[in-house]
């Protein structure tokens, strides 16, 4: 290969001094298109004093169980919206709506995430506009929702006891930008041989300011600490 | 599998620098891209092979730069490689840490002819 430009000609002097190419700088994001709607979000979730959740998880982690026992527990549903990210059908939504909350449902597809401008369009939809707290439960995935920032305010990520305890090494991404780990089906832990302080241990090893609860929707345990955890972000955020 | 939608991203930024700046199609490409990524280098090579196929974009040649994982220990204050987001702190053990580099995913530049 050539040494002056990388090129397949063997003989440098067959340039006659000058390169065969130009190489314009360019220096963009791939994701430029995702970010740029994620920060638009953001903008307009802080603007409407907002809070987005984006949970994610493997599927069957329980995303769709703690919102049901969210919804159940709180005494004032009409400010929370929930989005719900599915590649096919709109189970998850109908489950929700039974609360008498807004549940819009998005369907990817092929695709195995959402995306901030799939978001974006939800965040306009006339249906959430009056809700103050927005869930998204993320399409069911522990890779690919993790590189596609939606703008949200707090991102969760939910483990349950039967994953096993490895599973933060083994997919890091989801665990590194998380704000808060769940736990969850901890009442399971006597069923299963999970080592719960190493899942710790891993988790942290990933991400050491992830802030960790330990939860069941079957027998409550963790609930009340959750519920603690979003009423503080509802702080106003008034200057 | 995230890497086709990544590709597509990268297709549709070329495609856009080639109309906005009326050049030719570029010869290769170059993507920077951070190892502590979950992005499988083959996949997305594949996924812009699919994206371009069949248009004018496919003779083109995809280079990847990667880009090593570094981090700061907030513990130490030294700085360290980070090869895996496990990795800890090579001076103290810590894994109290702010990433450095290593999650990178810029396209770089364009050659051309
Ligand atoms: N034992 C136990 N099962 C649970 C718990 N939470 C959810 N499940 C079950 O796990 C399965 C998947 O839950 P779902 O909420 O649909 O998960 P998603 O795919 O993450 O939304 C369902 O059969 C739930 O009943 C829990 O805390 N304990
Ligand atoms: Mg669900
Ligand atoms: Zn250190």
């Amino acid at each position: 290969m050539c040494g002056t430009c990388g090129c397949d000609e063997r003989k440098p002097e067959s340039h006659a001094g000058k390169p065969a190419y130009v190489k314009i700088d360019l220096n963009r994001r791939v994701l430029e298109r995702n970010v740029n709607y994620a920060e638009q979000n953001r903008r307009a979730l802080q603007g409407g004093n907002r809070i987005c959740i984006n949970i994610l998880s493997s599927p069957g982690s329980g995303k769709t169980s703690l919102l049901e026992k969210t919804l159940e527990l709180s005494a004032e549903k009409n400010h929370i919206g929930v989005i719900e990210g599915d590649q096919y059908t709109d189970n998850d939504a109908q489950r929700l709506k039974k609360y008498g909350v807004e549940a819009l449902q998005i369907n990817t597809g092929k695709n195995c995430h959402l995306d901030a401008h799939s978001i974006h369009h939800a965040l306009e939809d006339t249906r959430l506009q009056t809700c103050s707290l927005i869930f998204v439960e993320n399409v069911g995935n522990l890779i690919c929702p993790a590189m596609f920032d939606l703008g949200e305010t707090k991102r969760v990520a939910l483990l349950s006891v039967t994953e096993g305890e490895d599973k933060p090494l083994k997919y890091p991404e989801v665990f590194a930008h998380a704000d808060l780990l769940l736990i969850s089906k901890m009442d399971l832990l006597p069923y299963v041989p999970f080592d719960l302080d190493i899942c710790i241990e891993n988790a942290l090893k990933i991400n050491s300011c992830l802030k960790i609860i330990k939860l069941s929707t079957l027998n409550g345990e963790g609930l009340n600490e959750w519920l603690g955890w979003l009423d503080q972000l509802q702080v106003p955020v008034c200057a | 599998m995230h890497e086709y939608a990544l590709s597509r991203n990268l297709f549709d930024l070329v495609e856009q620098e080639i109309s906005a700046r009326q050049v030719a199609t570029p010869r290769a490409v170059t993507v920077k891209l951070g190892n502590l990524l979950a992005v499988n280098h083959e996949a997305f090579r594949l996924g812009f092979e699919l994206a371009s196929h069949g248009t004018a974009l496919q003779q083109i040649k995809l280079n990847i730069e990667n880009i090593a994982g570094r981090a700061h220990c907030r513990a130490c204050g030294e700085s360290y490689p980070m090869s895996e987001w496990y990795s800890p702190c090579e001076h103290c053990g810590s894994f109290d840490r702010d990433v450095l580099a290593g999650e990178e995913f810029h396209l770089v530049n364009m050659e051309l002819e």
